[in-house]
């Protein structure tokens, strides 16, 4: 039903628009990754809360990442 | 990590490093959940409505476009979350036997470090207004300096700002004593 659904302002298919959305969060979160790695690696003084942060971060976006890719890429 | 960076001088020990109030960053998380689950409540809200009244019918093959939006948006107001989070605990006061070093961690690349020696410090002044900052005990602290640069310094929402206030007062006259002893340590 999406795969032939257009979105009217640009007639850029449905499934393709989402896929092209899917890179470009893919891009926004592979950046915000890197520079808080950067930030958290450089200029904390915690260890401990430095490795909590980051377990937390990926085991609560990730998720959402695959959400992402999969409705993506099996509409 | 920081310490290693800021490079204390030989014999500086590091006296405390306060962060802000735990309410702050509360606040400013709680406003970031709160953004979080607006797709949620959006949802039941027009699940809730009857289908003859909402042209936006929830049961007829969205499910797959709305789990795509709702994902993108969660995980948006995550990274704002974290940026938050890193924000509040990247931002610290450090205060050592000889000087203080404030750490201003505005944005992911804006940060800036003052640091001034406490036998420069000529005025520290503590600011608690209102309900909330009187019962759980954070305010502002301002700390004039004789620098000829930067001579002010100050924080908002630092916890018990009058023991930190008696802290600072107390190693800048230890160190104002061993300086009047050892002038040579400066």
């Amino acid at each position: 039903m999406f795969g032939t659904t257009s979105v009217p302002i640009a007639s850029l298919p449905l499934a393709t628009g989402m896929q092209l959305g899917f890179f470009v969060m893919l891009g926004i979160y592979a950046i915000f990754t890197a520079i808080l790695y950067y930030h958290w690696n450089t200029y904390a003084d915690n260890r401990v809360v430095s490795r909590l942060t980051f377990v937390l971060y990926f085991l609560l976006t990730l998720p959402f990442m695959g959400v992402i890719g999969i409705t993506a890429f099996t509409i | 990590m920081l310490l290693e960076k800021i490079e204390l001088e030989p014999g500086e020990q590091v006296l405390t490093t306060v962060r802000k109030h735990w309410f702050v960053i509360l606040v400013q998380l709680l406003s970031v959940s709160t953004m979080f689950f607006v797709p949620v409540v959006a949802i039941l809200i027009l699940a809730l409505i009857p289908p003859e009244w909402n042209a936006f019918d929830l049961h007829t093959g969205y499910t797959t476009l709305l789990t795509y939006g709702v994902s993108c948006w969660m995980l948006l107001t995550l990274l704002i979350g974290f940026n938050t989070w890193t924000h509040y605990f990247l931002d610290l006061w450090l205060v050592t036997d000889r000087r203080i070093i404030i750490i201003d961690q505005h944005a992911f690349f804006n940060r800036k470090i003052s640091s001034f020696r406490l036998e420069r410090l000529q005025d520290i002044e503590v600011e608690i207004i209102g309900i909330i900052p009187t019962f759980l005990d954070f305010g502002t602290l301002r700390a004039q300096t004789a620098s000829a640069s930067e001579n002010d310094f100050s924080s908002m929402g630092l916890p018990n700002p009058r023991e930190l206030q008696a802290l600072i007062q107390g190693a800048t006259d230890k160190r104002l004593e061993s300086l009047k002893q050892r002038p040579d340590t400066i």
